[in-house]
């Protein structure tokens, strides 16, 4: 239905997609992945004509037997939406914010004049009802800040999907989503290939997707497709190095030894944490809302505990709360035996986006000194010293103190925030979400560092996370986390594997997964 | 939606409350006794004694603070020591002028903005992008009693379409009343609409980089019709704030446009009021404009919750 031959695309004279050949059925799943900056979304948008100002494109893209590169601006418009729907990633800023969800959806229809307006509402209500929105549950009047971003997402769907297209380009669009939200759009795309016939274009970073959804799959580096071929036998024979760095990188569980149990540093029991909503009006008092609800736990010296669960979940608010950033409601969380206060050196924390964390005026030396501040009059005389230590603790160079946070790569920047937890010798580190944003090689080594970091140290960690395979990679024991308190907790392998609480077993059943005998050392090809 | 209404009004009657005491205190700090400045110094006692209890400065103040108020409330805003009338006929009389010609300029400035503000974000870069960019420049930069010379000597002098300045009044008919605030209003609109331009221009560039217009062309709609169903509207919001300004300047901010035109505005009042020493005058149509400030403000507040239903849901 599509056949892509040769596509080149260059932008402001930089080569980015250097000659890409692919074809797509109808009623097929064609899987493309790849790390970030490989050129998968560009792809999306050049097929669509869609690409940002300074673009040069060359090569062919036949769709339905017509050139999509060679179309003027009025043929594409026609094409986009009506013969290529696009789902993106963003399903928190994928609609117009001031625009009725049912609205958006039926102007892909009066757009292509396919209907009147109110023969496109009708039609729009039933497409909400196909993506799982029915008038009855969710009206098509509400307006997308009223909606999750498992629903906006379905509304976005929905809206691609209006026209009936023949290929539908989802470009990681679940990557923003909770992992039980996630199983669910990934089944209602499957279901709509299904029935409608439609050719999947599936972009994304996470080989699990791909090896449960896509029928065929085409590896992406740097702007070249490095193998292409049936799901089963890529994973399988994985001919091309980079396809067996990649798989063996999202699999990776680094090298860790369990500690003999030491003493128990940190102890949170009954914590509740309350946030005032707004008044409902100006005289009424404040609603509250329990973030954290009797929450109790236990991490001794050199343990690592994950803490998972959905967003909502009050992951991030036990992680303010033992931090002492967040006053308690009732409850208390000690840490060696004495309450937590902010500030605290024994204990630091390492978050999801190290660059906000790091001014940007300053060169990370100094940032990552910052620590000693706390200490006050005990600060060590021996400052530059201890953060070169730091540096070369975490792999980098002595001298990229002198270095500014824009010079680093996402994976050594998030080298630089553990070195900045590292200097002030703590006891305990707070991780919350410290390798969600990083392709899966840079992850895999990220990890194997904390894992060595925790062995030299005999550090105590507490893993704040959304991400199945990274507890089950580096942590001993997990809770699970649902509507302000812990629902289950246990030893991670026995958790995972034998969950007890409902909750847990629908996250673990969702969680996807590359079938494991695709990827058995046994593959010989 | 109720909530957010009622706060936005429990604010607007604390500002007036908070205002007409700040007015109120000024002219009472005001050192020496008001009736005997604006009687100049060679008043005799009694006079001074009978213009203290015209102005209603007897009693304790909070009991002077209530009858001012309570006179406001009622329509009584006192009688203008120079003039010999109401003042509320005064400020009624101005405001036939003034208010008209406040409504033509916004009207105009929006009428001029929107077209060019939309065009130019829509060719952004482009030639004609920043030919319009450099004539708002040049219209921000300009004193809007240049525009006003330069129109009167153009289109009364040279041309004779209309008269050089004055006011008619309504009772010479609509047209001629017309006809006279047109160039006030032309020479009072040229400077806003440049301002308004820009701030549309930089919004609308803002609101078409957002992921939502990309979604948007990737369902078929064109870079026109992407532009006028979904980044306007969201683009409304800085535009509004402005406009909201402009309108309680334009009320009373003419007053350098209504010398140029001759016209009995109410910036002139003001001007006189406080030349002749007049405090009735000045007190009173300084807490009018105040409170005409903060109506405003609140109707910017409910344009707000139009522009934005993300706002309703308090």
């Amino acid at each position: 239905m599509i056949a892509v031959r040769g596509l080149r695309l260059a932008i402001s004279g930089q080569p980015i997609l250097h000659g890409l050949d692919f074809g797509i059925a109808a009623g097929e799943v064609f899987g493309l992945v790849g790390e970030s900056g490989s050129g998968k979304s560009l792809t999306a948008l050049a097929l669509l004509g869609l690409l940002p100002e300074g673009a040069q494109v060359s090569g062919r893209a036949l769709f339905e037997g017509r050139d999509l590169l060679a179309m003027t601006e009025a043929e594409l418009c026609a094409v986009r939406g009506a013969g290529i729907g696009l789902i993106s990633q963003e399903p928190m800023t994928a609609l117009n914010p001031v625009m009725t969800i049912g609205d958006q959806v039926a102007e892909t229809l009066i757009v292509h004049g396919a209907a009147r307006p109110r023969a496109a509402r009708r039609i729009a209500a039933e497409r909400l009802a196909r993506v799982g929105l029915p008038p009855g549950r969710i009206d098509p009047g509400r307006y997308p800040h009223e909606l999750s971003g498992g629903q906006r997402q379905r509304v976005a769907i929905a809206a691609a999907i209006a026209m009936r297209p023949r290929l539908l380009i989802a470009d990681e669009p679940t990557t923003a989503l909770d992992v039980t939200i996630q199983a669910q759009i990934l089944a209602l795309l499957g279901g709509l290939v299904r029935e409608e016939g439609m050719g999947l274009l599936l972009i994304t970073h996470d080989l699990a997707v791909v090896a449960g959804m896509a029928r065929r799959i085409a590896v992406m580096q740097a702007g070249r497709i490095v193998e292409e071929g049936a799901a089963e036998a890529v994973f399988r024979a994985r001919r091309h190095p980079y396809t067996r760095a990649l798989i063996a990188a999202s699999a990776h569980v680094p090298a860790r030894r369990p500690l003999p149990p030491g003493e128990v540093l940190l102890t949170v029991e009954g914590a509740a944490v309350d946030y005032r909503l707004p008044r409902r009006h100006p005289f009424a008092r404040a609603p509250r809302f329990r973030a954290l609800d009797r929450v109790s736990l236990r991490l001794r010296a050199g343990e690592s505990l994950g803490i998972v669960g959905e967003s909502g979940a009050g992951k991030s608010t036990l992680a303010r709360a033992i931090l002492g950033l967040e006053p308690l409601t009732a409850g208390a969380i000690r840490l060696a035996g004495r309450p937590v206060r902010a500030g605290d050196p024994r204990m630091q924390a390492v978050f999801q986006d190290p660059y906000g964390s790091f001014d940007p005026r300053l060169p990370v030396g100094r940032s990552l000194a910052e620590p000693f501040h706390a200490l006050g009059p005990s600060r060590p005389r021996d400052g530059s010293a201890r953060v070169a230590e730091a540096l070369a603790e975490v792999g980098l160079k002595p001298g990229d103190a002198t270095r500014f946070i824009h010079e680093f790569s996402g994976g050594q920047r998030q080298r630089l925030a553990i070195a900045r937890a590292l200097i002030a010798r703590p006891r305990l580190i707070l991780l919350d979400e410290p390798v969600s944003a990083l392709d899966v090689s840079v992850r895999a080594r990220i990890l194997d560092l904390l894992a060595g970091l925790q062995a030299r140290h005999s550090l105590s960690y507490l893993f704040i996370t959304h991400d199945l395979t990274v507890v089950r990679a580096i942590t001993d024991r997990v809770a699970v986390m649902q509507g302000g308190r812990i629902v289950e907790e246990g030893p991670t392998a026995e958790v995972l594997a034998r969950p007890r609480h409902d909750y847990t077993r629908s996250l673990v059943a969702s969680a996807p997964a590359i079938p494991g005998d695709w990827t058995a050392r046994s593959a010989h090809a | 939606m109720p909530g957010y209404l009622a706060s936005r009004l429990l604010s607007l009657i604390l500002s007036l409350a908070v205002a007409s005491l700040v007015i109120f205190a000024v002219i009472e700090v005001i050192p020496g006794d008001p009736a005997a400045f604006m009687l100049g110094l060679n008043a005799r006692p009694d006079t001074v004694a009978a213009l203290r209890a015209e102005l209603g400065l007897e009693g304790t103040r909070p009991q002077r603070y209530l009858a001012w108020v309570g006179g406001m409330l009622t329509g009584d805003l006192g009688v203008s020591y120079t003039y010999r009338v109401p003042v509320a006929k005064l400020v009624a009389d101005r405001l036939e002028v003034s208010l008209p010609l406040a409504l033509m300029a916004l009207a105009l400035s929006t009428a001029i903005a929107l077209p060019v503000g939309v065009f130019a974000a829509a060719r952004r870069g482009r030639a004609a992008d920043r030919l319009a960019m450099g004539l708002a420049q040049i219209g921000i930069a300009l004193p809007n009693f240049w525009f006003a010379m330069l129109l009167a000597l153009v289109f009364a002098v040279n041309l004779r379409w209309v008269s050089a300045g004055g006011f008619p009044g309504w009772e010479a008919g609509l047209l001629p009343a017309l006809k006279a605030l047109t160039l006030p209003a032309v020479a009072l609109a040229l400077p806003q609409a440049a301002i308004l331009t820009r701030i549309l221009r930089s919004s609308l560039i803002e609101t078409l980089g957002q992921d939502y217009i990309r979604t948007a062309r990737a369902r078929g709609l064109s870079r026109g019709q992407a532009l006028r169903r979904h980044a306007l509207r969201n683009a409304l919001i800085p535009v509004l704030t402005i406009l909201g300004l402009q309108f309680a300047f334009l009320i009373a901010g003419a007053i350098v446009i209504e010398r140029v035109f001759f016209l009995p505005g109410l910036g002139r009042l003001i001007f006189e009021g406080i030349t002749q020493r007049d405090l009735i005058v000045v007190e009173s149509v300084t807490m009018l404009l105040v409170a005409t400030v903060i109506v405003v403000n609140f109707l910017v507040d409910l344009a707000y919750v139009w522009a934005d239903p993300r706002l309703r849901r308090r």
